[in-house]
Formats: C-alpha cells, sequence, structure tokens
C-alpha cells in the first residue's frame, strides 16, 4: 500500500529522505504496485492479411495479431488495446468492402479505442460513419469539429477507462485534412489546433478526472524537419500527458522514444511502423510516491 | 486507539493520491510465421476474401501485345498515361476543359511486365497500388519547362499518345503535341498524378501551382478505360512508336 519514502514523509520525518538515495528498482515490488499492459498499432491500412511479396513478405496479419494479443490477455490482468488511426486504405479489402472488415476485426480483437487517421475519410466522411455499425470501440478525437458532418455525435474527444485500481484517460488528435485529403471526403469537418485542445484535454483527465495515466492517441506524426505539429511539439509544450501512441509518419520506433514535457518530466512517445507489422506493447508499472523515479526503464517487475 | 487514526489516515491519504507511472518495460512483437493464427479470425476474413478474390480475377479487357516497363518508353507507361487522357477526356470532370497531355512518373509503374492476353482488376492493382489521385494542371513557362527538363534529366517519363520527346544528353532537345511545336510560352492542360503534383519525385517546382483535383484515383481510371475498351469490343494497344526517344535509348 505505501512504500518506506511515504511513511517517512507521514511520519514527519521528510527530511532523513533527503539523505536516501533514489529507490532501487527492486523496491517497487510487492503490494501496491499496479501494472497496465498496453498494446497498440498505428496506420494498420487495410493489412488483413501477411504481406506477400517485397521486403515485407510473411510480416503482418490480422488472425496473427489477434492470436498474440489473446496469448498476452491470458498473461496480463490489465490489458489496453489502441490504435492511432488510418485503419483503412491499403488494400483491395478497404476499395472493396469500404472498412467493414477492419472495424469487425479491430471489435473481434476487442480494441478500447482508436483515433481517427487523414486516410479513414478516403471512402469518406459518409463511408466512415457507415462502418460505425461494425466497431464495438469508440474513436476518440479531440480536435475534429464534426458538428456539420454526418458525424456530428458519434465520436468522443477522450474516453476513461478503468482496469484494476488504475484510472486511464484516452484523447485523440487528428492531422489537418486541408491538402491532405479532398474536401469532398471530409466534407465541414472542422479541424481545430491540436496543441491548445491537447493541453486543455490531458489537465482535465490529468487534474480534475485524476486519471492515473493519460494517454494521447495522435495521427499528427512523429515530428518533422520543418515546423509542423507533430508528437514532439505536443509532448514539448504539455504537461500531463503520459504517453503519446503516434501514427501517420509510418516511423519504426525499436523502443519509446522517452522525451521531457514542459516541466520537464518524462514522458514517452512510441510509433511501431505500419500495417499491422508489429504490435507495440509498453509494460507500466505504477506505484504512489510522489517523489519516486518517473518513467525508468526497466526489467519486469512481480506484482503481488 | 491513537495509531489506529494514524494506520486511517495514512491509508485514506495513500488510497486517494493518484499513482505514477514509476518504470517501464517496452516490449514491441514482430508479427511474422512464428505467431500461429488465431482461427476465429481466419473465418471472419474467409468470406471477405472469397468476396475480394473473384472481384480480382474479374476479367475487365484484353492487351494485344505483351506491356513492360521500360525506359524511355514502354508499353506500360503508355497504356497508363493514354488510358487516364482518355478516360478523364471521356468522363464529365473534363467538362469543357479537356487535358492534352498525361504524364505518369516512371516509378510510380509497378510492374515489369503483363503479358498480352485478358487482364483483370487484381492487374491494375498490381500495376497501380497507391491510392493517388488525377489532378489536372494548367502549366506555362518557367515551371512547365523546369518540368518537361526533369523529365528529361531523369532519363524519360511516360507519356500520352500524340506527345513526341527528343532527348540528348538527359535533355530536351525538341517536343511536338499533335504533330505542333511545343511553345513554352503556351499554356498547357496536364494531367498528373498528386503525388508527382505534390512535388513527389523531383518535382517540386509542381508544389506551389494550381491544380484542380478529379478525386479519382489513377487505378480507377485504368479500370474505367479497360472496360470501356472491352465494353466496345476493343482490345487495348500501347505500341512503342517513338512519343520519347533518347540517345541513350535501351
Amino acid at each position: 500500500m505505501t512504500t518506506r519514502r511515504d511513511f517517512l514523509r507521514l511520519a514527519g520525518l521528510t527530511s532523513f529522505s533527503v539523505a536516501l538515495p533514489s529507490l532501487p528498482l527492486w523496491a517497487l515490488e510487492g503490494r501496491g504496485v499496479q501494472k497496465l499492459t498496453i498494446l497498440h498499432t498505428n496506420d494498420v491500412h487495410s493489412h488483413v492479411e501477411p504481406f506477400q511479396r517485397g521486403r515485407n513478405a510473411g510480416l503482418g496479419g490480422a488472425a496473427r495479431r489477434a492470436a498474440l494479443i489473446q496469448q498476452i490477455r491470458q498473461e496480463e490482468e490489465h490489458v489496453l488495446l489502441l490504435d492511432a488511426g488510418d485503419m483503412f486504405q491499403g488494400t483491395p479489402y478497404f476499395n472493396f468492402y469500404g472498412g467493414e472488415l477492419e472495424f469487425k476485426l479491430m471489435s473481434a480483437m476487442n480494441y478500447d479505442a482508436a483515433t481517427i487517421g487523414n486516410h479513414d475519410f478516403d471512402g469518406g466522411i459518409d463511408g466512415l460513419e457507415k462502418q460505425l455499425v461494425h466497431a464495438n470501440f469508440p474513436l476518440v478525437i479531440s480536435n475534429y469539429d464534426f458538428s456539420d458532418t454526418i458525424m456530428n455525435g458519434k465520436t468522443q474527444p477522450f474516453k476513461i477507462i478503468r482496469k484494476g485500481k488504475l484510472k486511464i484517460g484516452i484523447f485523440g488528435l487528428g492531422i489537418e485534412l486541408d491538402g491532405l485529403v479532398p474536401e469532398a471526403l471530409y466534407k465541414k469537418t472542422r479541424y481545430l489546433d491540436p496543441l491548445p485542445i491537447a493541453k486543455q484535454t490531458a489537465e482535465y483527465l490529468k487534474q480534475e478526472e485524476k486519471c492515473d495515466f493519460v494517454i494521447c492517441l495522435s495521427h499528427l506524426g512523429y515530428k518533422y524537419k520543418y515546423e509542423k505539429v507533430s508528437d514532439h511539439v505536443i509532448a514539448e509544450h504539455s504537461k500531463d500527458i503520459d504517453l503519446i501512441i503516434g501514427g501517420h509518419t509510418h516511423t519504426f520506433l525499436d523502443q519509446p522514444t522517452e522525451i521531457a514535457n514542459a516541466e520537464g518530466q518524462r514522458m514517452l512517445i512510441n510509433q511501431v511502423g505500419f500495417a499491422g507489422i508489429n504490435l507495440g506493447r509498453i509494460d507500466v508499472y505504477f506505484d504512489q510516491k510522489k517523489d519516486g523515479s518517473r518513467f525508468v526503464e526497466g526489467q519486469p517487475i512481480l506484482v503481488k | 486507539m491513537r495509531y489506529l487514526l494514524f494506520v486511517f489516515v495514512f491509508l485514506t491519504a495513500a488510497c486517494s493520491r493518484q499513482r505514477i507511472p514509476s518504470q517501464y518495460e517496452p516490449n514491441t512483437t514482430e508479427i511474422n510465421g512464428e505467431i500461429n493464427s488465431k482461427a476465429s479470425i481466419e473465418s471472419l476474413i474467409a468470406p471477405y476474401k472469397e468476396g475480394l478474390d473473384a472481384e480480382m480475377n474479374a476479367v475487365i479487357g484484353h492487351f494485344a501485345h505483351d506491356m513492360y516497363k521500360k525506359r524511355p518508353e514502354g508499353e506500360l507507361g503508355n497504356f497508363m498515361c493514354d488510358a487516364v487522357l482518355e478516360q478523364y477526356n471521356r468522363s464529365s470532370v473534363a467538362g469543357d476543359a479537356p487535358a492534352q497531355m498525361c504524364f505518369m512518373n516512371y516509378g510510380g509503374i509497378r510492374v515489369q511486365h503483363i503479358p498480352a492476353g485478358d487482364i483483370t482488376v487484381g492487374n491494375m492493382f498490381q500495376l497501380m497500388p497507391f491510392e493517388n489521385e488525377v489532378v489536372r494542371m494548367e502549366l506555362t513557362g518557367e515551371p512547365l519547362l523546369a518540368f518537361l527538363e526533369k523529365t528529361a534529366a531523369s532519363g524519360g517519363w511516360p507519356v500520352s499518345k500524340g506527345v513526341e520527346m527528343n532527348i540528348e544528353n538527359r535533355q530536351l532537345t525538341a517536343m511536338t503535341i499533335n504533330g505542333q511545336a511545343f511553345h513554352p510560352t503556351k499554356t498547357y492542360s496536364i494531367l498528373l498524378s498528386d503525388y508527382v503534383a505534390n512535388g513527389g519525385d523531383g518535382m517540386a517546382m509542381l508544389k506551389e501551382m494550381p491544380r484542380e483535383n478529379t478525386g479519382v484515383k489513377v487505378r480507377d481510371y485504368l479500370i474505367a478505360y479497360c472496360k470501356y475498351k472491352q465494353s466496345i469490343g476493343e482490345e487495348i494497344r500501347a505500341d512503342v512508336k517513338g512519343r520519347v526517344v533518347s540517345d541513350e535509348a535501351n
């Protein structure tokens, strides 16, 4: 339930803690530690089957991804499964079935939430809306204003999920559509500047809803050489996001990028390529030490 | 009693406090052949796959001769440009603004060879797997010349019927359009894929130029063209006949 440092503080002995070295990782083991397994994909682009040719031959495939997810769900108690957009477009499955199978597969795998990528408009905003009936997970997007479109009321800016003792806030950010998607497809969707919305939404989730963990599902792109809002920009200019799961730039990260937020606190950005070639996974361990370590990469912890 | 109160305060404080993500362990996994497929998911996919295979194998036309990807000119490039130009000009999108020529980027041709005979929807997906849309640009002067010179510098790009370009030393030395001499001061109506119009394949000079989106994918024009030819009982030809001639030919 607590740690030695908490005990000392509550006992009015905080001055002692100055003398304490930072706690070794093994100190996390035991009661009170919560583990959350976050699984994620991005830019799956209708890759239902494994690649048959080319440099990615033999990789990917929804049926394999589902088997791996099932295995992890059997091993781990608290699992989140998320997608950062561009679920549609890229194989004839989308051209012929309009995204129906993609949503059915994600539903069968029990995705908890997904955000919307630019290519998810490729069948038109009406085409996207038509497929919602096949999705049993919410589309979270906080910076698209759908008021004057058929999607009005059919997405949500964020979703709060409880796993064990953890309260997790998940919100979504979409990329500017003008110049990227023909207007005829996105129609009256209004793109709003993602940075102020990200700050507000994350602050609400962390400070008011008291979420233990705030995840941003972003389709903005990892990082740009020129001035353009990206996951890095959101990370560096906000303070209440713990993890950005990104997409759009098809960036293959071997492991999450550790980055300092606006207050100098460590947070993570991750992205796992495209086409379902990888299943992203980050196991996060939580405790209640206010001044303890934050996002230290380490070995698995036995959670009792 | 004092001890119990202490424990109570202690627990309340601990429980109401937000937890901190103190440690993480990354563990991204490649999805490859070592992972067995989940049977129920395969069953979910199966009927879609069957339907798709049937669609992809549908015959939509007939190639009169073998078609290859070649430089400075090849049958597959000729076919793509002719199909897009003809089909665009036949469509209502063109209205009273028909296009005069179509260029495709050489790298955008994704198969080396399609043999003479029946062709399928699947062939068109292999030839053009990308989702690029056709755009129309009216080009003149410096950007037009820069664009044409760039195609010459790269060894020639596929172009539609009626255009003849001569390349020497990777420079454009002569050009006619339907027998008329090319004048860089005239304005030409040109079809391109949005990939090229967005500056792809070294065509940065086009990036800021005005364009008209068709909303139609390159591949959809190819399929529509084949089906049209089939409907009027015509085989498709796209012979190499000197559209692009280069001193380094072959």
